[in-house]
């Protein structure tokens, strides 16, 4: 009697073992997908936060760049005051200049030109003693 | 003797005659100028030319230079009229500022090559040329003072022309005259405008006999040419002997200017344009090009393959070149 008791309970245990077996193995298989998902999500957060890294250091670069180029800006806006004000004294100079240049007369004839033909002579200039 | 073209028919009053070895022509340019002023002006050219000959002539031997040659190198002080005086002052001036390329001193070579002028019966004078001291020293010794000396006789034959020339200017110019052509050999002066009062106009001869080769305008300014056309001649025999002609290169004493036939220079003096024309000439084909623009001359020159060359100046004053328009135009 005993001995079949234990028989019935050995195998009453082998089938729980069963079951619980196979239930484990259904709950693994049901909780693999949102493994998974929660795998891309903690991947993807990653390079959300490397991204973020960058952008930071990017704008860092780029404050300090401003920074370096705004003595330059001062400069050349000094520049374009003093330029300004020379414009300004030229435009006075040039309003100061008379609006019409008289041109000194030219002579219409001219002597220099070399011609076709021989013109003439009235002397020559060559060999002495002859 | 003279002679005056005919006037009556508008031409030009043109006086002729010879002197210096060269024909000696006097030509008036615009204006009206009476036929007694005309001619006391031609006689007054006639006697300066007539001066300056008996001055300085190496063919006369009655001349002050022939009677000064003739003492040359000797201790002996010769006290010349004013004109040899000036005209002594004038070549050593001329000898120092070409740094010794124009060299009035070059008698003895020229008779040793057979350019005979009068005698010059020192026989000392007649030596050969001593090489090294052919460019060196003065020209004249005390020509300021009273008594100078010469160490070898001495041609004022080119520059003597041009100041007989820049002398007989200035003695018309004196007496009223204000445009005129007065030419000696192939030297001029050109003071004023010509007929038609335009610029006096003055052919560039060709060496080789043919017709003018250019024509040039110019007005109050002296014209020079040194040319071997005439003054060329053999030595040495007549088969195996060479040619030579009279301008003589006083560092060689022999003929220089290789590859020159003809200089013409113009400028504001008569004798400084002799003077540049001869320094021009002796430069030679390869170097006259670049000695006449670092002048800053108005220079013409031939080539013995009869090409016309010219520097700027000289460009500006050329109205017409034959080898651009034909012989005919």
């Amino acid at each position: 009697m005993i001995g079949a008791s234990t028989a019935l309970y050995a195998v009453s245990m082998a089938g729980v073992t069963a079951i619980q077996s196979s239930d484990d193995r259904t709950l693994v298989t049901r909780q693999s997908p949102a493994e998974a998902a929660v795998t891309r999500l903690r991947d993807g957060h990653d390079r959300l936060e490397t991204a973020i890294d960058k952008a930071t250091d990017d704008y860092g670069r780029a404050a300090g760049g401003y920074d370096a180029l705004e003595p330059r800006l001062s400069e050349m806006e000094t520049s374009l005051d003093q330029l300004t004000g020379r414009v300004t004294t030229v435009s006075g100079a040039a309003r100061a200049l008379p609006g019409r240049v008289s041109m000194p007369a030219i002579s219409r004839t001219v002597t220099r030109t070399v011609r076709t033909s021989k013109p003439k002579t009235n002397a020559s200039t060559g060999a002495s003693g002859g | 003797m003279t002679a005056q073209e005919a006037t009556a028919d508008g031409a030009p009053a043109r006086f002729e005659t010879r002197a210096m070895g060269s024909p000696l022509r006097f030509t008036l340019g615009g204006g009206t100028v009476s036929p007694t002023v005309a001619d006391r002006w031609w006689n007054a050219v006639v006697d300066e030319f007539e001066s300056a000959e008996a001055a300085m002539s190496r063919f006369r031997d009655s001349s002050e230079l022939t009677a000064l040659n003739r003492a040359a190198g000797t201790a002996m002080s010769a006290y010349p009229s004013d004109r040899l005086r000036r005209a002594l002052i004038a070549a050593d001036r001329a000898h120092r500022i070409t740094g010794g390329r124009f060299d009035p001193r070059v008698l003895a070579d020229l008779e040793r090559l057979g350019y005979r002028g009068a005698v010059l019966d020192r026989p000392g004078t007649r030596e050969p040329r001593d090489e090294g001291r052919s460019v060196d020293g003065r020209v004249v010794e005390g020509a300021g003072r009273g008594g100078l000396t010469v160490a070898r006789p001495i041609d004022l034959g080119g520059i003597g022309k041009g100041l007989a020339l820049r002398w007989a200017a200035a003695i018309l110019e004196q007496r009223g005259a204000r445009d005129f052509l007065l030419e000696a050999g192939g030297d001029l002066v050109a003071r004023g405008r010509g007929p038609g009062g335009i610029d006096w106009q003055l052919g560039i001869e060709d060496p080789s006999g043919g017709d003018d080769l250019a024509v040039i305008a110019v007005s109050d300014l002296a014209v020079a040419t040194s040319s071997v056309r005439v003054h060329r001649w053999r030595v040495g025999g007549e088969t195996d002997g060479r040619v030579v002609h009279h301008l003589l290169d006083p560092r060689t004493g022999e003929p220089g200017g290789g590859g020159i036939v003809a200089v013409t220079v113009v400028g504001p003096d008569a004798a400084w344009a002799e003077v540049w024309s001869k320094v021009l000439f002796l430069a030679g084909r390869d170097a006259i090009a670049g000695e006449a623009r670092a002048r800053g001359l108005a220079a013409w020159w031939i080539t013995d393959d009869e090409m016309l060359e010219m520097t700027a100046a000289a460009r500006a004053r050329t109205i017409w070149v034959a080898a651009e328009n034909g012989p005919d135009g």
